[in-house]
Parts: structure tokens; sequence; C-alpha cells
């Protein structure tokens, strides 16, 4: 756990020097999709790599986090201070309301549930065209006004250092919740269900518990990407954004906090330039998983996670 | 009395699996459930621990009703097993696995985990040493960081019954402790047990099928066949017993 605490500092350190030393409008583009992917993945993570359930419907609290602060935003001129965190709370609070219904089921029941309520939000995103003017979706999200002063270097910067300042608090907070007993109830319902109840642990609260973190997490990231695109349609809630996270996570190593920062940045890396493969791009990367699922089963990063945790005083 | 069982019953499909058994366990004691293959005893364990919800009959503790209260309820109140079939976090070291048993005894107020003072960091350390002294005590000190995946059949037998005792239980209930171990490992497991008694533990009821060691450790026996009760007693009361001897012992001499 220290080694990767070391590692998650190091990379905030060199995030925080990059931009002075790069100061390219392009790169800044790619670390913003870098620091909001880290949210995403570490979000995700926690309850694919903690409590050992695979959801497949992280995309509905992102997406709601994106329309919230969008609407917010455009209907009533909240500034992005009050729309980012209110697209955090009510990401959290679709997570209570989707957690407290999925959470009943298990595995592969689980695993199709929450997709169905990340595609009911998309039909209901392309639908309602009154509030999210359907598949037109809605654009002209503002800019903070400071930020929109400036030129588009700066821009892009400022929206990289509020990236990295809200994927270094999502980092912060999983870290916490990892080493802390309400983390440890969820490893251990991920390792012996049956156990865990036998010690006391609730398997159903502890289980939502971090599935309403994860949401707000996603809710907050969603909001970010809101102000950043200044755009929001329904494709929000595509289950590509869903496929990227799982890569993430996966190739970096699910139930690590290093690896889905290190398989947020390598995805986003890959993919911008794989561009040239175009549409093999996708098919590339696919074998990309599938080979790290077989070879590397617990990610990139999995070597961490045997760290000793006891300390002899 | 600190557990009562009265009178429980369960039917699996029509299969009686047990059928009103009554039996108590009274603090101080050690109580060995024992009986053929099929006999029920897990079932009432299962039952006991709130797995599984009696057909017919009520379960008390300490006088209070908790029938079919939910296995995370019971280890609230104190009463926490562990299973026939090894259980245990096996991708957690020994030490992390008892640490995880101390879930009752930390926090999980939202705040503390994620704005951690004083109280937080106090209540970590505390964990942390009492989860060393439990594996210290059942005799795993010098596998502390090992993986529990790599403990050999014996050391995971002791390490269950410490990942129980970080629940910090009243009544302890061992499914088959002893069961894949040699009889010196067996013998370890009994005295583990006696010294756990009015110190860590006030009661404890085990299912076990090594008869030597049931014997050995336990104040009074309760014995089952074919999901009934058959006796119970001090074990040289059983060991004499007539039917006990014809439907199980019987079979072993």
């Amino acid at each position: 756990m220290r080694l990767q605490r070391n590692l998650i500092l190091a990379a905030f350190a060199l995030g925080v020097v990059l931009p002075l030393l790069l100061r390219d409008e392009y790169l800044m583009h790619i670390g913003v999709l870098i620091m909001f992917s880290i949210m995403l993945a570490t979000s995700f993570n926690l309850i694919v790599g903690y409590v050992g359930e695979f959801p497949l419907g992280q995309t509905a609290f992102f997406g709601i986090g994106a329309y919230t602060a969008a609407l917010l935003s455009l209907k009533f001129g909240a500034p992005a201070y009050v729309t980012i965190p209110a697209g955090g709370i009510l990401g959290g609070v679709f997570g209570l309301l989707i957690g407290s219904i999925t959470l009943r089921l298990r595995g592969p029941f689980f695993v199709i549930v929450t997709l169905c309520f990340a595609e009911v939000l998309q039909l209901i995103a392309n639908n309602w065209i009154a509030l999210t003017n359907g598949p037109m979706g809605l654009s002209g999200v503002p800019k903070p006004q400071w930020i929109e002063s400036q030129d588009v270097l700066g821009q892009k910067t400022s929206f990289y250092y509020i990236g990295l300042l809200m994927a270094a608090v999502t980092l912060h907070l999983a870290y916490r919740f990892v080493n802390s007993n309400v983390g440890r109830a969820a490893i251990a319902m991920r390792e012996n269900r049956l156990v865990a109840q036998s010690v006391g642990i609730w398997p159903f609260y502890f289980g939502l518990l971090t599935f309403i973190i994860a949401a707000i997490l996603c809710g907050f990231a969603g909001a970010f990407y809101a102000h950043y695109i200044s755009f929001v349609g329904p494709e929000v809630f595509d289950f590509s954004v869903m496929a990227s996270m799982i890569i993430m996570v996966l190739v970096g190593g699910k139930g690590t906090l290093i690896g889905p920062v290190f398989g947020a940045i390598l995805v986003v890396l890959l993919e911008e330039y794989l561009r040239d493969f175009k549409e093999l791009r996708l098919s590339i990367f696919g074998l990309v998983v599938v080979a790290i699922v077989i070879f590397l089963p617990r990610g990139l990063m999995g070597f961490v996670r045997r760290q000793k945790l006891y300390k002899p005083k | 009395m600190m557990l009562d069982v009265v009178a429980i019953s369960k039917n699996f499909d029509g299969v009686a699996a047990v059928s009103d058994v009554s039996f108590a366990v009274q603090s101080g004691e050690i109580v060995a459930l024992i009986g053929p293959n099929g006999a029920g005893k897990t079932t009432c364990f299962n039952i006991v621990t709130g797995y599984i919800k009696p057909s017919a009959g009520r379960v008390f503790l300490d006088g209070t009703e908790v029938t079919g209260r939910p296995p995370h309820v019971m280890a609230r109140l104190g009463v926490v097993r562990t299973f026939q079939k090894t259980s245990i976090f096996k991708n957690l070291s020994v030490f992390e696995n008892v640490l995880v048993g101390h879930h009752l005894q930390g926090t999980t107020s939202i705040w503390r985990t994620f704005l951690p003072g004083k109280t937080e960091r106090e209540s970590e350390r505390q964990l942390g040493e009492s989860a060393h002294a439990i594996v210290e005590l059942v005799g795993l000190g010098h596998r502390m960081d090992t993986d529990a995946a790599s403990l050999s059949c014996g050391e995971l037998r002791l390490l269950e019954v410490a990942i129980a005792l970080g629940a910090k239980p009243r009544l302890l209930l061992l499914d088959e402790p002893a069961a894949g171990l040699n009889t010196q490992e067996a013998v370890q497991l009994a005295g583990v047990l006696r010294r756990l008694l009015g110190t860590n533990i006030q009661a404890l009821l085990m299912v076990e099928h090594n008869m030597s060691m049931v014997m050995s450790v336990s104040h009074r026996i309760v014995v089952m066949n074919c999901g009934k009760k058959l006796a119970e007693g001090p074990p040289e009361q059983i060991r004499a017993h007539p039917q006990v001897i014809e439907a199980y012992l019987g079979k072993a001499a």
C-alpha cells in the first residue's frame, strides 16, 4: 500500500509539473481526458476490484452528472462550482436508487440489470425532448468565466488542473476507503461472502455504500466532462464509455489503486495514437484486453497487490 | 441460559433435516454436537447463526428471541461461527484475514472513513494490535504475513478460529474444527480452544467427528441422529449410552 501511495504521489507531482514543460494545446487536451478517465476508472474499480461485483451501468451516473451540470448551467445559469458538486450528488442519488434494486441480485443478474438501467436512461435522454433536447443534445454548456477569458492553451491548462485536482480528490477518497474498516468489509465480501457475514458484515449495506460512493465519483466526472466538452448528448450513456472503463481497470489491475490510474493513462494514449488505424483501433484494443486477461489476470499493476500490511512495531 | 434452542425443525423440500431438536449452551461451557454424517448438525448451526430460517421452533439468546435474525445481526449479538468447508479470505495475509474479522470493532462512519482524525487512527491501531495478538494466540505468529492460500490444512483451521475471534464473540460455534487435522494438530487445537474459554469467549459450541478431541474438551455432548436428538449429557455418560454406541460410536469401535 505504501508503494502504491508513493507511486500515486509521484504521478501527481509529475502531473502538476508537466503542463509547465509541455505548453501544448493538444497534449493538454489529452491530459484532461486522462484525468477524467482516472476518475471514472477509479470509481468503477471500487466495485469491481473491491466489492467484487461487475456493474455494467456506471455510465448511468456519468450521464446523470453530465446532464445535471448541463441543465443547471443552461437553464438556471448556475456556475461550475455549483453544477459539478450537484452532478456528483445527483449521481449519488441515482446510485442509491439503482443500487438498492440491483444489489439484491448477484452475479450475471446484477450485471444485466445495471446495464438495463443505463440503457433506459439513454432512451429517456433520447426521447424526453423538452428536457434533454433529445438526440440533438444540449450544446453551449458554458465554461467558467475565468477560463473563458483565457487563450486556448490557457483554457485547456485550466481544465487540466481542475481535472488533476478532481482526480486527486477521487484517489484520496479511494485510498481512504481501501484502508478503512468500510473498505475491508468490501474486500471481505469479494473474498468470501459467507465468512464476511459471519463476522458481522452486512453485505447489502456495504455493497450499497460502495455503489453510491462510486456513483458520486462518476457524477463528478460527468459534470466536469459537460463543462469541458460544452456539449452533452445521449451518447454519454453509451456502452462504449463503459467498455473504456472496463478496459482501463482490467488492463491496469483491478483491486489496486494504481492500476486504474495506469490503465487510464495507457488507454487514453493508445486511443489517441491508434487513430491512424481507424476502425481497426477497437479490434486491436479488444485483442490487447484478451491477451491481458489471459496472461496477466491481475493486470499490469497486479503485482502491487501483494504488499505486506503488517508492520512490526 | 446463554443459547437456548427450542424444538427447531427444518425441512428441505419435504426431507426433514432437523426435527424437533432442543438443546442449550450455558456460559462457561464447551458443548459438542456429534452424530453421523447427515444427522443435521450443520443445519442446526445454520439455523442458530441465521444462515437459514427454521421451519419451526425458536432460538433464544440470553432469553431474547433471535430466531431467523440474519448472520451479521447474530455476529453483532456475539454469536460467530466457522464453516465446515474451510472458509477464509484466501487472497489476504494471515494478519489481514484476522484484521477483517475485526469489522465490528472498527468504525463504519463515512466521515471518519474519509476525514480520519485521531480517533480513527487510534481505532485502526487498536484493531491492528488486537489482530496481531489473536494471530499469536492461535499459534500462527510465525505466519503473520503469509498468504492464507499457502497455509497448511491445520493452519487454515486455526486461522478460521482466529478470524472468528476477531469479531469478539461471546458464543463461538465451530463446525468441524479438527477436520483434516492429524493427531498432533488436533491436540494443539484442543489446547487453543480450552485456553479461549473464559478469556476470549464465554461459551463454545462445536460440531466435531474427532471423538478423542470431543471427549477431552467438552463439558457436555449433544448427540444427533437422522435429524433428531438422541442423547445429551457429559462425556462419560455419552460414552456409555447404549443408543449412542449403537448409532454412532459403535461403528467407530
